[in-house]
């Protein structure tokens, strides 16, 4: 038995639903933080779920932000994402591609080849892990550690 | 049995006794508001939005498609509602605004209206949709990849994909105890088990959900998680695991006792729940999918006119 009655009220109810949904998706999107919480690396050999804040805070491991972000021209600069200079960059990003880009004396500069996004990775993740002897190891069978197809 | 008192019908005037399809809808929108108030709490402001423009997208749907096709007005049945509002929560928090009202088109047209209208339908609309959307945009059901900026207070990882890709060990630090309170994320309103349970409980009790699918789709994973842990358990989680992570409990209390997609009579309503268990279990442990209630009711949908096949013989004897 469908009367008018609940028609009424179910017209009610879902115009009342629409405007809260209206205005929690225009006032109330989920931010996103100045410090990443969670980052999701998406490679060709999977993702990789990496918690930002378990190793940069206190509620983990309590890293300094220069132990993983290297420091620029000896000095401690805000730290950035490291697609920014590790290619693959993002697509028309106007981004240096060597240190020799900006840097004019190629005395100053070490190294001037910027690393391979996933090779800096690798290194640096597996480098740390390997160091505290803990979480997934290096090792052609260990990819499956970290990388979730 | 033959009760006799039973079979006495006085004579008209009856009286309805105001019990009829929209009751059991509403009752069943009121079942599932624990589970979706304790998502609310889980995930915030974003999941309230994605539930509401849910349920209100899928009543638009409705009114639109039956104005269109010239069938009577059935939005007041409360069946749009709750297909929309179990859709919503079955999606992550963050669900973007175009997949929601996506989502709630396909389950209204191609999930309902499509064959005929309310009972129907062949599958679950809401299980359906959510089918035919996550294979459409995947990654926008990827959990772990959408509620990255969203911080927890408990380790924010999907336990279902971890278990898969990383084995046992990596669900060994959850408490089972936190995971069914709703210390995990995952759908809406799928995180938290003990309030699914409550809505459930109170549907068996009032009689709009037969216990027998129920209690089979999780005897039934629950025997085949089981074996599977006794056979390899660094391989396998156990099945207490599986019985509180993921759409399980969802999956065994609101989508697959769903009406016209389930069976009626008592053996079929245990084989379907119990079909569905195990094959949620084959799926998550063998299959290509972290979690396989989905696809599990979608299949035991697909076999249920066959195990309706199993009824009473009919009493006389055709000429």
């Amino acid at each position: 038995m469908i009367s008018k009655k609940h028609r009424l009220i179910v017209y009610a109810v879902s115009v009342q639903l629409l405007v809260v949904a209206i205005v929690c998706y225009a006032a109330f999107p989920v931010p996103t933080p100045e410090e990443p919480i969670r980052l999701m690396y998406q490679t060709n050999a999977g993702k990789v779920l990496f918690d930002h804040q378990m190793h940069a805070t206190v509620k983990g491991y309590a890293l300094a932000c220069t132990d993983c972000h290297h420091l620029h021209g000896g000095e401690e600069i805000e730290p950035v994402s490291c697609g920014v200079c590790h290619p693959p960059r993002p697509q028309g990003a106007q981004i240096p591609e060597s240190c020799l880009d900006c840097h004019a004396d190629a005395a100053e500069i070490e190294k001037p080849d910027i690393m391979k996004r996933s090779d800096a990775f690798h290194k640096q993740c597996i480098g740390c892990h390997e160091e505290f002897g803990k979480g997934p190891q290096s090792g052609s069978n260990n990819c499956s550690k970290c990388h979730v197809l | 049995m033959n009760n006799a008192k039973k079979l006495l019908v006085s004579h008209a005037p009856f009286w309805h006794i105001g019990s009829a399809v929209p009751e059991r809808h509403y009752n069943t929108i009121i079942a599932a508001l624990p589970a979706v108030l304790m998502g609310i709490s889980v995930f915030g402001v974003p999941a309230l939005a994605v539930i509401c423009l849910s349920v209100s997208s899928a009543v638009g749907w409705e009114l639109l498609i039956t104005r269109l096709s010239k069938r009577p007005n059935t939005v007041g049945d409360g069946n749009a509602a709750l297909i929309g509002l179990l859709f919503g929560m079955l999606l992550p928090a963050t669900a973007t605004w175009w997949l929601v009202i996506t989502g709630t088109f396909v389950a209204i047209l191609i999930g309902k209206q499509i064959f005929g209208g309310i009972g129907g339908n062949p599958f679950n609309p809401a299980v359906l949709a959510y089918a035919i959307v996550r294979i459409s945009w995947k990654n926008y059901f990827d959990i772990d990849a959408q509620l990255l900026n969203i911080d927890f207070a408990f380790p924010a990882f999907n336990p279902l994909v971890a278990l898969k890709a990383f084995g046992p060990d990596a669900i060994s630090q959850l408490n089972l105890g936190d995971l069914l309170i709703g210390h995990q994320i995952g759908g809406i309103g799928a995180v938290s088990g003990l309030a699914i349970i409550v809505g459930g409980v109170y549907l068996i009790a009032r009689g709009f959900v037969r216990w027998e699918i129920p209690l089979a789709f999780i005897a039934g994973l629950f025997i085949t998680a089981g074996i599977f842990h006794i056979v390899d358990p660094s391989r396998y989680a156990g099945p207490i695991f599986h019985l509180v992570a993921g759409y399980t409990l969802l999956g065994a209390f609101f989508l697959a006792p769903e009406d016209s997609s389930s069976p009626v009579n008592a053996i079929p309503m245990l084989l379907y729940g119990a079909m569905g268990g195990l094959m949620t279990m084959l799926i998550r442990n063998i299959g290509a999918y972290p979690d396989g209630v989905i696809y599990a009711i979608l299949v035991i949908n697909l076999i249920n006119p066959l195990l309706d096949k199993i009824r009473p013989k009919a009493l006389g004897k055709a000429a």
